[in-house]
């Protein structure tokens, strides 16, 4: 598998500029949407709640940046809906809400910091967006922590300048994890493709004794939770990770609760991978949650789309990532990519039995069992790393999504 | 501004099947260039004839069919070539052409086209020839020349008698009598190692077919570096038992498949008249693959898990 992150994870991470207008998607998260707390007219800060979580099983919204509510309205989301959103225009002043800082992690109570990460609207942010604090409430002792920095989808780099530039929040929300969890061991898991994220995990991780860092293999899907917690506890059952007792943060995550917990401020900006054949410029990006992608695209020129013409506009990694058919979708929480990609496929072949399918499954499927008479299709974490390898350019994975819809509607 | 809309994934690898046929194609140039060294220019005629017909009867199949032309895959040209290096030096144009019509034709269009053919179709057409035209294929000349017109008779090394006077040396290089393609070891080397760089093949299935074959000829009192490098064991091993379409889906069911191809040739060289043992064992096999599968899926599910630990 082709890599291409060479441009991207050796050059410091920049600041994008504050678009005009800002969306908030409501749906910011899986689970319930949040419920609205302004309206039009109303004039917000950075970092004030603009919605709450509806329930536990939900996250709360906050502005980043400072202006009037434009509108409350349905606005294209990542996923090709048209959803119920909060716009905000931009005055430019950047006047911010006093943040509460904590004064130290010891000491404080597990109830009070789970509430933070509450309070400050922490998802998963890689694809899964689940609320954070929803993962402190499984009833089993958890024994291990896996922090996955192993970003195993090509171009995306984001989780790597993280780790390089951020080694103090990444450790500071470790220490927040060790405090409620109270693990006996915590893994740092970084693909061995990184070794300037790996020297300073190393570097700021030498004091701390139950933190291991795992260099991983490169290889796709390593990343993916259930792959990862078999390789890192080399238990190979079929049982889901917290019924294992372990517990996987993504990297951007612990270093947002890092920051979040100590500071107060919640979760507005997130560093976003711009890459793809058709970006001169590529780089890695601090972006406000809520950007419209159009804004970041800006050296996609009306002459330089129409000479590319047809592409792709991908958010996330070009394997589990969503094609986009618009401009105007903001950056969600979950973004960890955007990338305009050459479209290149290929006409469907006949499958030529040549096994790349099963050799590539890390769930040890035969995908093209499962795609014909639905074996084990439950098992599938739909990597996409079949369709990746096979040379007839079957789809196997979206397949396999669809059968297993149709079966839940069924 | 055109934006396409489609599931994931967006990228997928350099590799398709075009690829892959020329990959193999260009790893059987070492082959071919051993070839015209020691049988000259007989054997040029034979390949290039046999690769322009087999393309020729794909492109005839397509246009009967009325479907779009299939040539370009670059598995008719593939299967030509496969063919040719499996014949003797010498062969009358007309039976390349009735060769290939049997292989494209019918062991492979007729079964539904790449990827549904049962049998091998280049062996299952040197199968066919050798049955119907058993003296055309057992005319061996020997290898001695550059750019012979006049070639001399001989007998192959596997052929009664004539075991004693090869060496292992002669064998490694190909300076024996035999098909175009499978004298030379070392060709077929080159070949093998640029199809496993490339990860074209897998090193299991050719594995398991040459340790058998050496297990079983130490058991039987045989020489086992004569048997694998003599009557295009070696190339079977990978080129024809590599075939993706026509062995089982499943690592487990190659092993299989390759364990028990090379029992079928020990038993059809010690213990049968057959002239040629590959064609016939691999076709034979080719049969039971269905089987294998069933096995093989079985195995995979249950214990492959457990057994191998390459993924993560």
């Amino acid at each position: 598998m082709e890599y291409y992150k060479q441009n991207t994870s050796m050059t410091p991470s920049q600041t994008a500029s504050a678009p005009e207008e800002l969306i908030f998607h409501l749906a910011a998260h899986s689970g319930k949407p949040a419920i609205p707390l302004v309206f039009q007219g109303d004039l917000v800060k950075v970092g004030q709640l603009i919605a709450k979580a509806d329930g536990h099983d939900s996250a709360n919204i906050h502005s980043s940046i400072s202006g009037e509510v434009k509108s409350l309205s349905d606005y294209p989301h990542p996923n090709g809906f048209n959803l119920p959103s909060i716009i905000i225009k931009n005055d430019h002043k950047n006047t911010k809400v006093p943040f509460i800082p904590l004064k130290s992690i010891k000491g404080t109570s597990k109830e009070e910091l789970i509430q933070r990460i509450f309070d400050a609207g922490i998802v998963e942010m890689d694809g899964s967006m689940i609320p954070t604090h929803l993962k402190f409430n499984s009833q089993k002792k958890v024994n291990e922590i896996i922090i996955n920095g192993a970003e195993c989808e090509p171009y995306l780099t984001c989780d790597n300048r993280l780790m390089v530039e951020q080694t103090k929040y990444i450790f500071l929300g470790i220490d927040i994890l060790l405090e409620i969890l109270k693990p006996s061991k915590v893994y740092i898991a970084v693909q061995d493709n990184k070794p300037e994220a790996i020297y300073a995990l190393r570097n700021y991780g030498i004091r701390y004794k139950n933190v291991k860092i795992v260099t991983l293999p490169t290889r796709y899907p390593i990343g993916a939770d259930k792959v990862l917690v078999r390789y890192i506890t080399k238990n190979r059952s079929s049982k889901l990770p917290h019924e294992l007792g372990v517990l996987v943060f993504s990297m951007a995550s612990t270093a947002q609760i890092g920051l979040s917990v100590t500071t107060g401020s919640p979760l507005t900006e997130r560093l976003v991978t711009l890459s793809g054949d058709l970006i001169d410029k590529k780089m890695n990006i601090r972006v406000k949650l809520g950007t419209p992608i159009k804004h970041l695209l800006s050296e996609l020129t009306e002459e330089k789309a129409a000479k590319h013409n047809p592409f792709r506009i991908i958010l996330g990694g070009p394997l589990t990532g969503l094609s986009q058919h618009n401009t105007d979708v903001p950056i969600m929480k979950n973004t960890s990519g955007l990338l305009v990609l050459k479209e290149q496929s290929e006409p469907e072949q006949d499958c030529i039995r040549c096994g790349r399918c099963i050799d590539c499954c890390p769930m040890f499927l035969i995908p093209t069992l499962v795609i014909k008479n639905a074996v084990q299709i439950e098992e599938c974490i739909e990597c996409g790393a079949c369709s990746y390898h096979c040379p007839s350019k079957i789809n196997l994975v979206s397949q396999i999504h669809n059968l297993k819809n149709s079966k839940d509607n069924s | 501004m055109k934006l396409v809309m489609a599931s994931s994934p967006h990228i997928t690898s350099e590799l398709n099947v075009q690829r892959t046929m020329l990959n193999v194609i260009l790893a059987l140039f070492p082959v071919i260039f051993f070839s015209f060294f020691f049988f000259g220019f007989p054997a040029f005629i034979v390949i290039i004839s046999s690769v322009i017909s087999a393309v020729l009867v794909e492109s005839l199949v397509s246009i009967i069919k009325k479907e779009p032309l299939t040539v370009f895959d670059g598995s008719a040209a593939l299967t030509g070539l496969l063919l040719a290096l499996w014949l003797p030096p010498i062969t009358p144009l007309w039976m390349i052409l009735i060769g290939n019509i049997f292989a494209i034709g019918i062991v492979k269009q007729c079964f539904g086209g790449l990827g549904h053919n049962i049998f091998n179709p280049a062996l299952a057409a040197k199968l066919f020839l050798s049955i119907t035209y058993p003296t055309y294929m057992t005319s061996w000349y020997k290898a001695n020349s550059w750019f012979q017109f006049l070639p001399v008779a001989s007998s192959t090394p596997l052929s009664k008698g004539a075991t004693l006077l090869t060496t292992h040396a002669q064998l490694f290089w190909g300076n024996t009598a035999g098909n175009i393609g499978t004298t030379s070891c070392f060709a077929i080397i080159l070949g093998a190692i640029w199809l496993f760089k490339k990860h074209i093949i897998d090193w299991k299935t050719s594995a398991s077919f040459l340790g058998t074959i050496f297990v079983f000829s130490i058991l039987t009192w045989n020489d086992p570096f004569f048997q694998i490098m003599s009557g295009g064991v070696l190339f079977a091993a990978f080129f024809m038992l590599t075939d993706y379409v026509t062995t089982p889906l499943t690592k487990i069911g190659r092993i299989l498949f390759g364990f028990f191809t090379g029992l079928l040739v020990i038993s059809i060289r010690l213990w049968s008249i057959m002239p040629e043992s590959i064609p016939f064992a691999v076709i034979l096999m080719n049969g039971f693959v269905p089987l294998l599968d069933k096995l093989g899926v079985y195995l995979h599910l249950k214990i492959y898990e457990k057994l191998f630990t390459k993924h993560p």
